[in-house]
Parts: structure tokens; C-alpha cells; sequence
């Protein structure tokens, strides 16, 4: 599957010659076979509708790709096709692919005729009803996060670490509803004697919610990272199809630390409060990102990232200034092998889809430090923005 | 001995047997940034291409700290085409061997932009700022190898015998406050790539000339031999790859 516009011409100019009938019933069940989840069909005179949500391929560009392939066998006198893929049944952006644009294309006249649209809302108005196959919900994963965590700069021990294995069990209750509990498994530790306990990291419900007009909210309670419990608010706007965003983050936490078989917690929390936003330069999947509120450690000020895509790999650097000081560094994210996991059962093991690391130029503990619900919406979308999409299929294309 | 002899002439055969056309692309200066062999020229890493590299600099020309040409110095880096027109690295440099303690050893960032692509007739143009991360908002500043610099870079091709020729000339500024700075005044040299996988360089850094060869192997792999002021021998080797 190296060539999207191959298939494509193949399943509008090709197979229609030979006469194939569509069977809405074989390609649900193709689908499902192939293991993905939430899956239905819809036929609405020449335009065929299509929705998923992938848990078996890492890459949810390969996803698509291979959603198209298994749509070659089912389609005739097809004008459009729209994929919806979904996250936890909440649809996420819709790829159409009209006929008139592949056959130009086929001609050689017109760029890779693919729309990405972020506005789902008239394509799953159709779809969305639909009885759908092989849910996703009460559904286990076990997915196993490497960590590494170093520290650096001490004179006697310039480099100290720590290796943890952070095994996370997952489920969907209901539409954008997840249950969720992580642990560490210390492997190695020169950070400290907390860090040889077997500990929690996340145990967390959230409702993730999707409203007209692109706008995202989620809303996390349960135990976070770097020692906080309480509820985490966030909210999200796309404009321009998702070039621009707003977005909004409001948590309420509390100190607690599971140390020695037991809870230690404060009663006493405080707010953090940070606005973004976000823009998107098409050309190259770069974004920049301006964030501004009140920090964990009530530490208030401003941080700037800039990141770039770089096909499964992001790579970008930060600036913050905060009242604890000033402070630069870099992050990145690299995919974990493999490609493509066992189908989704009632439990399942997998890796994580990818590892991250971040560096930063100074310490400070206390500056700028944000807590990880493990739900952030910046994630929800799965890497899925229009450009990135359009972008992906074209290269691959070339 | 002969046994010997026949190792090196089948190592080295193979070594040839397997060296093969670069793909379009610059190479790593022993400094990390895409240049010569110490100074950075106005070539730039292609979009997304990331190089790791490691360079063995001798104890009389690096400037570290408190050391006095005691201790010889190991500069490791990443640099990435972050975009097709700016290229940034990170390097740790770090004296061997030097009982004094040194963390990690010292840090540097770098940014390079590209304000002119080389055209029929024009040179390339580069801005450049090598450790411009300080202190930080201290009042000490602690950047060892501060570079900032404008530089350009043409490329002919010649007769069969050069094939390529590369001209580059630049300057550099002491507008950041530093310990110590690389490149300030008038810098430049030249390189000739008489085979795809040979290049032979000669440049001038501000205060000593300098000489060296770069072999290419396997697209990836970069080895750099160099002559630091034609007495000190020094030399990196890196590995790039696109993301």
C-alpha cells in the first residue's frame, strides 16, 4: 500500500467495470476481521460512509491506508468515500476522497484529491446513528510504557537515572468515557529511595466530549502524576480547520503520594489555570504554541513551544519564563516498535505507540511543571489534524 | 607480517568496495554544525535530515574551562534540518581524562538560519549563533564556545580531475556576552571533492590554519581526519539519516 492514488483510481475506474455489487455486511465484516472497532457503513446514493477507530496499527495513517484497501472489493458506481475514524466512538475528522478529483487526477491534471476536514458534523449526522459493530467498550488493554527519567549536572554523579516500566490497563465505559490505572515497575533507580517502590502513576476516569463547531472538552478525576489527585478541566476550539486553537485548562489538585503500602494525601488543594493557542504551519506540520496561567507550585508565567512533525517522530523545543526563573530545553517523541498489534479482545497486551523525553537547560523543580492526567486533549486526536493527514498521504505518495 | 599486510589490503579493498555516492547533502565540521573542519560554512543539513557525531579535538586548540592544552576534548552532537532553512544542534563538550569535575561537561546549542539559497551566480547565506544559551539569566556567563556569524558558501564544478569546488568566507561578531568565544573576525576556506566519497579542505578560523580529508561511506557514515594548525591531529566521525 504505497500508492493511495493507485487504489483509489483502482477502486473508482477499475472495479466498477467488473461488475462488483457493494454488500454493506461483507465490508463491516472485513473491517471487523481486520480487528477494527466502532465500525459501520453507510450507503447514501453514490457516497459511501465510513467510520472506525483503530487500536490495531500504531500509525493511524497506516490505519487509513489499509481501511482503503479492504474498501477496493466492496464498491461500485462509487462517487465519494468519507472515512470518519473515531477515538473512543467520538468521531474525529472526516477524510473525503470524491471520484470527480480521482479521475483528474488519474489524468495527471490535479494534486492527490484528498479534503480532510475537521467538521464532521454533516457526514456523522448520517453515520452516527448507525448500529455500529465490534465495540471498543469494555474492551482491557495493557499497554506497557517504557520510562527513563535521568537528571543531570551534579559534579559527583554527573548522570543519575531511573527505568521504570509502566504497565497502564485501559478500557472504554461508553462514548468518550475511560477508565484507566498505570503502575511503575522500577527496573533501575539513582534518584532517590522513592523511586524503588512500587507506586501508582495514573488511576483516572475521564469524559472526553465532543460539541458542534470543533470544540473538544475533557474532564479527568482520580490520582495524576508528580503527586496530585483532584479534577482536571480541559477545553479546546479549532478554527480554520484546525490550523488555529484555543484552548483552556483548569485543574484542582491536591498533594498525595502512595509511599510504603500506604496514602498519604493534604486536603488542601489550589487552582492551575492556563490558557493556549496554538497555530499550525501547513507546510511543514509545524506548530507553534503560546501558553499562559498559573503553573503547578502556583508558579504563574508564560511558555512558548515550537514543534514539527516529522512523520511518526515530533521533535520540538520550549522557552517559559515563569516567577521561578527562566528556563529552555527540547522534547521529542519516537515511535515504538511494532507497527501493528494483536486485535483487540477482551484483554490485550501492546507497548505504548511511542516513547517521549524532554530535556530541560535547568532544574528547577518548581518552574513551569505541569501534572499529566494522561488525558490531555492535545492527545485525543491521535496525531489526526488535517495537514498532517493531507501531508502524510501525499508524501507517501511521491 | 605478511599475514598483516594481506588484512590491511582486503580491509581496506572491501572498505572501497563498499564506499559509495553521498547523497546530496553537507557534512559536520567537528563542531557539530554543518561546515569544514572547524568553521561553519553556508551549507545546510537537507529538511529532516539528523546527524550523530563525535569528535576528538587535541588538548593545544580547545579552550575549556581551566584547562591549559593539558587534557584532549570530546564534542558529541545531534543537529537536525529542523526546516528546510534553519538547522539547530546540541553538543556536550567534555576534557578527557581532566580529574577536575566537569557534570556532563558543557552544553551548547546552536541555530543556524538560512537567508539565501545558492543559486547560478549567487552564494548561499547564512546566519549562525553557536552557544547562544547562557547563563540564562545569571550573572555568570558559562558559554565556552560563543559564535555569532554571517558566512557564505558558493560550489563550481570543475574538470573531472576537482569535480566539485567549494568557496566559503565568513565573519564573526562578539555582540554576546561570553567566557570564550569561536570565530570572531574574518574566517573562510576552501574544500575540493575531486571523488564523491573524498573531500579535501584547507581553512583559515580567525587564528590558525587548518587542513584535513573527509571520507563518506554507505550514505550515512562520515569519518573527518583533520590537522589543527598542520600539527595537531584530530578528527570525528558522524552517522546521518533522514527522519
Amino acid at each position: 500500500m504505497r500508492n493511495v492514488g493507485y487504489y483509489i483510481s483502482f477502486f473508482f475506474l477499475i472495479l466498477p467495470t467488473l461488475g462488483f455489487s457493494f454488500d454493506k455486511d461483507q465490508l463491516e465484516n472485513d473491517l471487523v476481521e481486520k480487528g477494527f472497532e466502532n465500525v459501520a457503513v453507510v450507503l447514501e446514493k453514490r457516497h459511501l460512509m465510513v467510520t472506525y477507530e483503530n487500536r490495531i496499527y500504531r500509525d493511524e495513517i497506516r490505519a487509513v491506508k489499509a481501511v482503503t484497501s479492504l474498501l477496493l472489493p466492496h464498491v461500485e458506481d462509487i462517487e465519494t468515500v468519507t472515512l470518519i475514524p473515531q477515538h473512543r466512538k467520538i468521531p474525529l475528522l472526516a477524510i473525503t476522497i470524491p471520484a470527480e478529483n480521482f479521475r483528474s487526477v488519474s489524468n495527471g491534471d490535479k494534486p492527490l484529491p484528498i479534503e480532510v476536514s475537521l467538521d464532521v458534523d454533516a457526514a456523522w449526522r448520517k453515520i452516527g446513528a448507525t448500529p455500529r459493530t465490534n465495540s471498543s467498550v469494555f474492551k482491557f488493554d495493557i499497554i506497557v510504557h517504557p520510562q527513563f527519567i535521568a537528571s543531570f549536572g551534579d559534579f559527583e554523579e554527573p548522570v543519575k537515572s531511573q527505568i521504570n516500566l509502566a504497565p497502564e490497563l485501559e478500557t472504554t465505559l461508553w462514548k468518550g468515557a475511560s477508565l484507566s490505572a498505570q503502575l511503575i515497575i522500577p527496573l533501575q533507580n539513582e534518584l532517590g529511595d522513592d523511586g524503588d517502590e512500587l507506586r501508582p502513576r495514573l488511576l483516572t476516569f475521564n469524559q472526553t466530549v465532543r460539541f458542534p463547531r470543533q470544540v473538544f472538552a475533557s474532564t479527568t478525576v482520580g490520582y495524576f502524576t508528580r503527586n496530585r489527585y483532584g479534577v482536571d478541566f480541559d477545553v479546546k476550539k479549532h478554527f480554520a480547520n484546525g490550523r488555529w486553537s484555543l484552548g483552556a485548562n483548569i485543574g484542582y489538585t491536591s498533594f498525595a503520594e502512595f509511599v510504603g503500602g500506604a496514602w498519604y494525601y493534604s486536603r488542601i488543594g489550589y487552582l492551575t489555570t492556563l490558557l493556549n493557542a496554538e497555530y499550525r504551519v501547513p507546510e511543514f506540520d509545524l506548530s507553534f504554541r503560546a501558553m499562559y496561567g498559573r503553573f503547578l507550585f502556583r508558579d504563574s508565567g508564560v511558555r512558548f513551544d515550537v514543534s514539527r512533525q516529522f512523520g511518526e517522530v515530533d521533535i520540538g523545543f520550549f522557552a517559559l519564563q515563569t516567577g521561578e526563573g527562566s528556563n529552555v530545553g527540547f522534547n521529542f517523541s519516537v515511535p515504538i516498535f511494532p507497527p501493528k498489534y494483536l486485535k483487540p479482545g477482551r484483554i490485550r497486551v501492546s507497548p505504548a505507540r511511542s516513547f517521549s523525553w524532554g530535556y530541560r537547560y535547568k532544574g528547577l523543580p518548581q518552574g513551569g511543571r505541569r501534572y499529566s492526567t494522561g488525558n490531555r486533549l492535545e492527545g485525543f486526536m491521535k496525531r489526526l489534524q488535517p495537514d498532517y493527514v493531507k501531508n502524510r498521504m501525499v508524501a507517501e505518495e511521491d | 607480517m605478511m599475514r598483516r599486510k594481506w588484512i590491511w589490503i582486503l580491509g581496506l579493498s572491501l572498505a572501497l568496495l563498499f564506499i559509495r555516492q553521498p547523497e546530496r547533502g553537507f557534512s559536520q565540521s567537528m563542531t557539530g554544525t554543518t561546515g569544514l573542519l572547524t568553521i561553519p560554512t553556508a551549507e545546510m543539513l537537507r529538511d529532516s535530515e539528523l546527524i550523530v557525531g563525535t569528535s576528538l579535538i587535541h588538548r593545544k586548540h580547545i579552550v575549556l574551562g581551566q584547562n591549559d592544552a593539558e587534557y584532549h576534548g570530546m564534542a558529541n552532537f545531534v543537529t537536525l534540518g529542523f526546516l528546510p532553512f534553519i538547522e539547530v544542534s546540541a553538543r556536550l563538550t567534555r576534557l578527557l581524562d581532566s580529574p577536575n569535575p566537569q557534570a556532563i561537561g558543557d552544553r551548547m546549542g546552536s541555530v543556524r538560519l538560512r537567508v539565501l539559497a545558492e543559486k547560478q551566480g549567487l552564494p548561499s547565506v547564512v546566519l549562525g549563533g553557536h552557544d547562544i544559551v547562557t547563563s540564562f539569566g545569571d550573572d555568570i556567563p558559562n558559554n565556552n564556545f560563543n559564535a555569532l556569524y554571517l558566512v557564505t558558501s558558493k560550489h563550481f564544478r570543475l574538470d573531472p580531475a576537482i569535480n566539485r569546488l567549494g568557496l566559503h568566507l565568513g565573519y564573526g561578531v562578539d555582540w554576546i556576552v561570553a567566557e570564550n568565544r569561536e570565530f570572531v573576525g574574518l574566517f573562510g576556506g576552501v574544500s575540493i571533492s575531486p571523488r564523491s566519497f573524498l573531500t579535501l579542505m584547507l581553512e583559515y578560523d580567525t587564528e590558525k590554519f587548518n587542513t584535513g580529508v573527509r571520507l563518506s561511506a554507505f550514505e550515512h557514515l562520515e569519518l573527518l581526519i583533520v590537522l589543527l594548525n598542520f600539527d595537531s591531529l584530530s578528527g570525528g566521525i558522524n552517522y546521518k539519516f533522514r527522519l
